[in-house]
């Protein structure tokens, strides 16, 4: 009711948005969430909250003919043809389910908005970490945790790490992640052999690191440089060594930035120390568009990216010949990882939730996972694959994989777009020295909290 | 969403349409129609209206607003409503779908005002704002002083006008993501131009990536771009001078640099008035460079109130916040034409 009059308040002045503005999207009957069994989680993902009412229990299959809207991105042609053979399979599987998929190019999350204020969402969708707050909250989105329950999906299949952006506080489920991805240091073999040295392994430390960097820099500051190791200003690296310092971006219910801390300090120290000893370079500064691109080039030695960059090197500089490690070893002496991931959603006002929730099932499911690994396009969301065939001949991919179980989502709630600028931000000042550690990182701690309290 | 879209496209509009008035009326300016004929067309027109029954001059009217009512219509729909709406929209939080617009007052003021007064440094909508008002200042003097060296030379061009004419001219013509990637490789740290600089021995900043370096590059594009589609104006103000004025110059014994300096520039004022007008708005508005090359990078160097605005809307679904920062863009716009139109433009009515 009180949503009404808002609308209705508004409507008096913002009558060009007459659809938009009124057009609050039907989330189904019901209300408070009681009862429910939460499949396996015993706490929710406190950085969002749950929408005020939603769905408590699973819709009974449809007999007729149903025709399910599904839209995603598709980053090559290659992978768009993986999707689309597995959503014929599922048609296969359910002969009274059709499949609409229709792919979004170019922005994403800003053409989703789009959808959402025009009340054109599509039934089944991909969801990214960074949109899931604010869909959550709002009842966008159909809650899986009935369906779930009904079908013995529990949540603990799924790596916590990668379920958990799409969780609310209460630990209801809205999305099913589909793929993930952790960083790994992938680094150029040749130059590790040039140097004498040994390649890193499982173990090396923050220290192995810099001085394996010190020995593969060559000629720094000129046209010609190779760079130990190439580093970008970016949150959704940086954010890595953070965790290994034992430190964390936001405090555990997420309302305060934590990162200005002694651990913060250290970890920002660090990565800064590659600049300091001119033993690593921005991407920009070797010429290279991105980390990846520098290591093709080979004016890397080291870099730490994720999965997408084996795609990258294949296609584009086959001839690199490079292996990929865990992540270095930090203080606290616990390795530490971030993870990247997206989920399969439906929207709360699908007319066919029943569908929607069999669509989801199938496609974040141990078959179509497997699918995807076995065309090497991602690593799969479910404990279940660990021991795939795949993994023993491809002992790359599993290093990646293997930092499931310590990773921490790259993902910090409602204002996670911001929290990344502001911290990309704030290491960027350090690395170019214009700010130092300390002052960078209480700036961004101000700026941080200022944007939580919702200025 | 379309709204929102329309509404930023709308400040645009506001900022065009204000600066396309401008141009309309300075032709009637600085056209040299003797008064006493305008005044003969008035009277002979008042004396037929008077003589005519006014229900007829009314239907006249009726007739003109009936031509006029498809650009009125658009005008009114696409403009006047939308502006109000973005007006109005700044007085709310709204996130566009997700939960209902509420109503805030000043509130989303309040928060800008408040950041200029503790720490505008921090505060990516002023940083945006005093960047755009250097990049303003330099490209516009920049464009205008190009724009009118380049209509000078052409102008005294014997041969090959045309060919110069068109080679000036095809920045302007080129899509301006299409030479925001042309000039990505240019700025690239090893790129030509710093390779040209190489060979002077000179080692070229990584200049899309030095905080320091990252406007000027922009300034420098910026000024490349926009330089050739003024050059057109000043060539046509040029061949409109009165010949009589020049040449009575000429018989007074004016040498060529007295001519330029003391009479074309001084009948060019309400051109370059036109120019620099239309230069400020579109500088204050630059986002296509901003968002393709830099990003607003590194560290805010680049961001300017368009980007910003941009931003708050749809990455962070902050569309009320980035309404009212449109207001307040439009004011200083608007506030900026005005004071220049007192300082450069003294011709009349002006």
């Amino acid at each position: 009711m009180r949503r009404r009059i808002a609308s209705f308040t508004s409507l008096l002045f913002i009558f060009s948005l007459l659809l938009a503005a009124c057009g609050q999207g039907g989330s189904t009957s019901g209300s408070g969430n009681s009862g429910i069994s939460q499949q396996g989680l015993s706490g929710g993902n406190p950085y969002i909250n749950c929408p005020s009412s939603t769905n408590t229990t699973a819709a009974a299959p449809e007999s007729g003919q149903i025709t399910l809207t599904v839209s995603g991105w598709s980053s090559t042609p290659a992978e768009d043809a993986l999707v689309q053979q597995n959503l014929q399979n599922f048609e296969k599987l359910h002969p009274n389910i059709k499949v609409n998929w229709s792919p979004i190019p170019g922005d994403y999350p800003t053409k989703m908005r789009a959808n959402v204020a025009s009340n054109t969402v599509p039934d089944v969708f991909y969801l990214q970490p960074a949109m899931s707050a604010e869909y959550v909250s709002s009842g966008k989105l159909l809650n899986l945790s009935p369906y779930m329950a009904r079908d013995n999906v529990k949540a603990s299949d799924y790596y916590s790490t990668l379920l958990n952006p799409f969780v609310c506080t209460s630990g209801q489920v809205y999305g099913l992640p589909k793929d993930w991805n952790s960083l790994g240091v992938f680094y150029n073999k040749q130059m590790f052999q040039a140097a004498g040295l040994p390649t890193p392994s499982a173990g090396w430390t923050w220290t192995d690191l810099q001085n394996d960097a010190q020995k593969l820099t060559k000629n720094p500051g000129t046209p010609h440089s190779v760079y130990g190791v190439v580093l970008s200003a970016d949150a959704s690296r940086w954010g890595a060594f953070l965790e290994q310092a034992g430190g964390s971006v936001l405090n555990k219910d997420g309302t305060k930035a934590a990162f200005n801390s002694p651990q913060g300090v250290q970890a920002l120290e660090f990565y800064d120390s590659f600049f300091k000893n001119n033993t690593g370079a921005l991407p920009t500064t070797v010429g290279a568009p991105w980390n990846g691109d520098a290591f093709g080039k080979q004016r890397a030695a080291m870099v730490f990216e994720g999965g997408w960059l084996i795609p990258y090197m294949t296609t584009t500089y086959p001839n690199v010949q490079y292996g990929i490690a865990p992540l270095p070893i930090g203080p606290t002496g616990k390795p530490a990882n971030l993870s990247f991931t997206n989920a399969w959603a439906a929207y709360s006002g699908t007319k066919h939730p029943e569908a929607a929730w069999e669509l989801i099932k199938y496609m974040a499911g141990p078959v179509v996972q497997e699918s995807n690994l076995n065309a090497g396009f991602a690593l799969p969301t479910l404990k279940s694959l660990a021991n795939s065939p795949y993994f023993s001949s491809h002992p790359d991919l599993k290093v990646l994989f293997d930092a499931a179980s310590y990773s921490y989502a790259d993902y910090y709630g409602p204002q996670d777009t911001a929290i990344h600028t502001d911290l990309s931000n704030a290491i960027q000042e350090v690395l170019l020295n214009k700010e130092s550690v300390q002052t960078a990182l209480s700036n961004a701690e101000t700026q941080v909290n200022t944007q939580l309290q919702g200025g | 969403m379309l709204s929102q879209t329309t509404l930023v496209a709308q400040v645009f509009q506001v900022y065009r349409w204000e600066g396309v008035s401008f141009m309309a009326a300075q032709p009637a300016k600085s056209s040299l129609a003797p008064a006493s004929l305008v005044g003969a067309v008035g009277e002979k027109r008042a004396r037929r209206d008077a003589g005519t029954p006014s229900a007829r001059r009314r239907g006249e009217t009726l007739t003109a607003y009936l031509f006029l009512t498809p650009y009125l219509f658009v005008l009114l729909v696409f403009f006047a409503l939308v502006s109000v709406y973005g007006v109005g929209l700044s007085l709310f939080t709204v996130d566009l779908g997700f939960t209902p617009p509420q109503f805030v007052g000043l509130h989303n003021y309040q928060v800008l005002f408040s950041q200029l007064f503790t720490n505008p440094s921090l505060s990516p909508f002023w940083i945006s704002l005093v960047n755009v008002i250097k990049f303003t200042a330099i490209v516009v003097t920049g464009q205008t002083i190009l724009a009118l060296i380049l209509a000078l030379l052409l102008q005294t061009l014997v041969r090959g006008k045309g060919i110069f004419r068109t080679a000036f001219y095809i920045p302007a013509l080129t899509s301006s993501v299409a030479t925001a990637l042309i000039f990505l490789w240019l700025y690239n740290p090893d790129g030509l131009i710093n390779y040209l600089l190489s060979l002077l021995h000179i080692s070229g900043p990584d200049w899309l990536n030095d905080p320091f370096w990252a406007l000027p590059a922009l300034m420098i594009l910026n000024i490349w771009t926009t330089a050739a589609s003024f050059m057109i104006y000043f060539l046509a103000a040029l061949q409109d001078l009165p010949r009589e004025i020049l040449e009575a110059a000429e018989v007074d014994g004016a040498n060529r640099f007295q001519i330029l300096w003391r009479v074309t520039i001084p009948l060019l004022r309400p051109t370059i008035f036109l120019v620099v007008a239309l230069g400020t708005i579109g500088a204050f508005q630059m986002f296509d460079q901003a968002k393709f090359m830099t990003n607003g990078g590194p560290l805010n160097s680049t961001l300017t109130p368009m980007l910003e605005i941009y931003n708050a809307a749809f990455n962070d679904s902050r569309f009320g916040s980035a309404a009212a920062m449109s207001v307040i863009l439009f004011i200083i716009i608007f506030a900026v034409t005005i004071l220049q139109r007192r300082f450069i433009d003294v011709s009349p009515q002006g």
